[in-house]
């Protein structure tokens, strides 16, 4: 279950698309403001033209100059575009396995994994979680490969019937029993009433925005808390070796089953392009819009969600939930698809000899489509995080919640440089569980040792720091020296746009230069990160996570607001005042007076 | 879906069908026509349906409001008053919470 990414964005076109892409740049200035790498300084001076006209082609340089950082400006925007919900997903399975102790709690286990981890001897858990992996493997293997069967026998009705089905079972009855057990966490009364015509009411708008039309960003929640809900299921009826062992040969397996040419994936992809079909745009998270204009006709958002048992009972949820899985995969196998297609398609459609406002709309089709991330991927990385997160362990959680990230940001790299649908599990899973590991056994011992020993140097190490602070004022002045300069860089083009655009320009070169000074982007000087992170370091050295945290919450609200004073001043700031002040203030008054506080309230739970 | 991508037409289709699906005792989904469907009634240059869209965004937005007060009155009642109306308000209850030491 595993998704791949679908790269979906305009740099996977091929070389001779570009040129037209690149004259309809200018026109989608909204696929361009998304993401945060706007610049701060120049988003209002661009008009928001809807039809722009043609660009002349000056030179070849600077077209390709052009193209390469269009590949950069829209992988980076995924990117970020990506790491939201996927850390939204995990945030929220964290959460609920860090205050609702249902889910950690093993009593039920599901038919698929008959060997429960009961005897105390590991290397028979190592048995039990190898056979469980298998069995589940198998099922998956077996689902897989009947959703292709029935693909290639066009019995599109049994497949949209079985999603509608598997999606519902999910959003009501796994919605409630989660709501049941977050109310019966934090002892809130409720009544049945109440709860029924929630649950009608989330249930039913959840339909819609998955299987119908609803906003874009209620289907993106709708499908993150879905798969967060799929995510927490796992960790509860898997028993513990099984969950990392089935991490790992899930990964392997949309490995095979994407990239091997007789992978069962790989045989949907061909099937899905000869026959130039859309199917399945749900299952998928899609970070932008779809259209479908002028593409297939066969408008179908539906998705599926897993479902997984609750008791041991529900066998067919489990295979619901398995074909599910693998439906997952094949409908991101078919996004890629539909990427594909269009590719192919826009290929063949230029050398037509289309007019002009036929390719503008291919390409907006081209550029809208965003990048498609699987609901199975969302689930196994938030398997993985909640299950490090269940051991109490705040470091394995982190630890792999970045490594997750990291892994995300290389598939999504090696998704620019290949043009191709990768499996997206692999490599996030491997660094993850390589980090969850080695965080566990290495990195907890030692910061228990660090914090024990350090209750001797908070004093020392408090009066040292205004020394150190005055030893780094040169440095600091010189760094600053470099934003301003950075920032003048940025002047001297504002200034440039303003006079050349009153000398009635051709509009060919006012959109150069809006090109131009779009890719300028936000510049922070390097002492900037030193400092901010001089401090995130200091703080974190006394042990305490609460302060720590709350130094970096300080310095991105600093941050933050440096950044809209920009906007409202447009001229260079210093960036380091307003974070630095608030660090210092938040750092201070987080260990003088919440962290006495915790500690007592702490202290008070051990007899109550 | 970008509703401003979308024809005219489809959004007033897709606005009747959201009003008419708030019906069945779904105020989410009158909230979601409102809040969507917001800009196009009120904000936008006039077009041609923009006067039925908007009589359904009021429409929506007078249901909600409705069923916000049903909802916040019977809430409020039972949570003040589950204690005092005995057995059958325990029999209506989904969770009864645990008392504290």
């Amino acid at each position: 279950m595993d998704g791949h990414v679908s790269e979906s964005s305009t740099a996977r076109e091929k070389p001779g698309e570009t040129e037209e892409r690149l004259r309809k740049k200018t026109k989608q200035p909204r696929e361009r403001n998304y993401g945060a790498t706007e610049p701060a300084l120049v988003t209002t001076s661009q008009p928001e033209a809807p039809q722009p006209p043609r660009r002349e082609r000056n030179n070849t340089e600077s077209i390709d100059e052009e193209e390469e950082k269009e590949i950069l400006k829209y992988g980076a925007k995924h990117v970020i575009k990506l790491f939201v919900p996927v850390t939204l997903c995990m945030l929220v399975v964290v959460m609920t396995i860090n205050s609702v102790s249902f889910y950690t709690v093993k009593d039920v286990y599901l038919i698929y994994t008959p060997f429960h981890e009961t005897s105390s001897d590991t290397s028979d858990k190592i048995w039990n979680a190898i056979g469980n992996s298998m069995i589940l493997l198998v099922v998956i293997i077996v689902m897989t490969f009947l959703l292709i069967f029935l693909y290639k026998k066009r019995c599109y009705n049994i497949i949209h019937g079985w999603l509608i089905l598997s999606s519902s079972m999910l959003l009501f009855l796994f919605s409630y029993l989660y709501m049941e057990e977050v109310l019966r966490a934090y002892n809130i009364p409720m009544d049945y009433p109440t709860a029924l015509f929630i649950m009608w009411n989330f249930g039913v708008v959840g339909m819609m925005a998955i299987h119908w039309k609803a906003p874009l960003r209620l289907q993106q929640a709708y499908l993150i808390f879905v798969s967060a809900l799929m995510a927490l299921v796992f960790v509860k009826y898997l028993p513990e070796f099984t969950t990392w062992m089935i991490l790992a040969v899930i990964s392997i397996w949309d490995l095979v089953a994407v990239l091997s040419p007789k992978g069962p994936l790989r045989i949907l992809v061909e099937t899905a392009q000869e026959r130039n079909e859309q199917i399945f745009p749900a299952l998928i998270y899609s970070s932008t819009i779809l259209y479908s204009m002028g593409m297939a006709t066969d408008e179908n958002p539906r998705r599926s969600v897993d479902n997984v048992d609750e008791s041991a009972g529900f066998s067919n949820d489990w295979s619901n939930q398995s074909r599910q899985r693998t439906q997952q995969r094949q409908i991101e196998v078919q996004a890629n698809d539909q990427n594909r297609p269009t590719q192919y398609r826009t290929v063949t459609r230029s050398s037509d000899g289309l007019t002009d406002a036929q390719r503008q709309q291919q390409q907006i089709e081209e550029e809208e489509r965003g990048i498609k991330l699987g609901l199975g991927d969302f689930i196994f990385y938030s398997v993985l995080v909640g299950k490090a997160s269940s051991y109490g362990d705040w470091n394995t959680t982190i630890a792999c919640f970045v490594a997750i990230l990291i892994g995300l940001c290389l598939t999504l790299l090696l998704l620019a440089v290949t043009r191709k649908a990768l499996p997206a599990l692999p490599i996030s899973i491997t660094f993850g569980l390589f980090f969850c590991f080695t965080t566990s056994i290495i990195v907890k011992p030692f910061t228990e040792t660090l914090a024990a020993e350090q209750h001797y140097q908070d004093v020392q190490q408090l009066t040292s720091f205004s020394n150190d602070w005055s030893n780094q004022s040169r440095q600091r002045t010189q760094q600053r020296q470099i934003e301003v300069q950075a920032n003048d860089q940025n002047r001297p083009t504002q200034y440039r746009t303003v006079t050349r655009s009153s000398d009635g320009l051709t509009d060919a070169q006012r959109q150069q230069q809006q090109i131009e000074e779009e890719e300028r982007g936000i510049k922070l000087g390097l002492g900037d990160f030193i400092f901010y992170s001089v401090l995130v370091g200091k703080a974190s050295s006394y042990g305490d996570w609460n302060t720590t945290i709350a130094c970096f919450v300080a310095i991105l609200i600093g941050l933050c607001l440096t950044l809209l004073l920009l906007a409202v001043t447009r001229k260079a700031l210093p960036a380091l005042p307003i974070s630095i002040t608030f660090g210092l203030f938040f750092c201070f008054t987080t260990s003088i007076i919440v962290k006495p506080f915790t500690e007592t309230l702490a202290a008070e739970q051990v007899f109550i | 879906m970008d509703i401003n991508r979308v024809s005219n037409e489809k959004k007033l289709n897709l606005c009747t069908w959201y009003f008419r699906a708030g019906f069945a005792f779904l105020p989410f989904v009158w909230v979601i026509n409102v809040i969507w469907f917001f800009d196009s009634a009120v904000r936008k240059p006039p077009f041609e349906e923009q006067n039925a869209i908007r009589k359904y965004v009021i429409l929506s937005a007078i249901g909600s409001f409705i069923w916000i007060i049903i909802i916040a009155t019977w809430v409020s009642l039972f949570q003040a008053n589950r204690i005092a109306w005995g057995s059958w308000a325990d029999d209506l209850s989904f969770i009864i919470p645990l008392g504290s030491k």
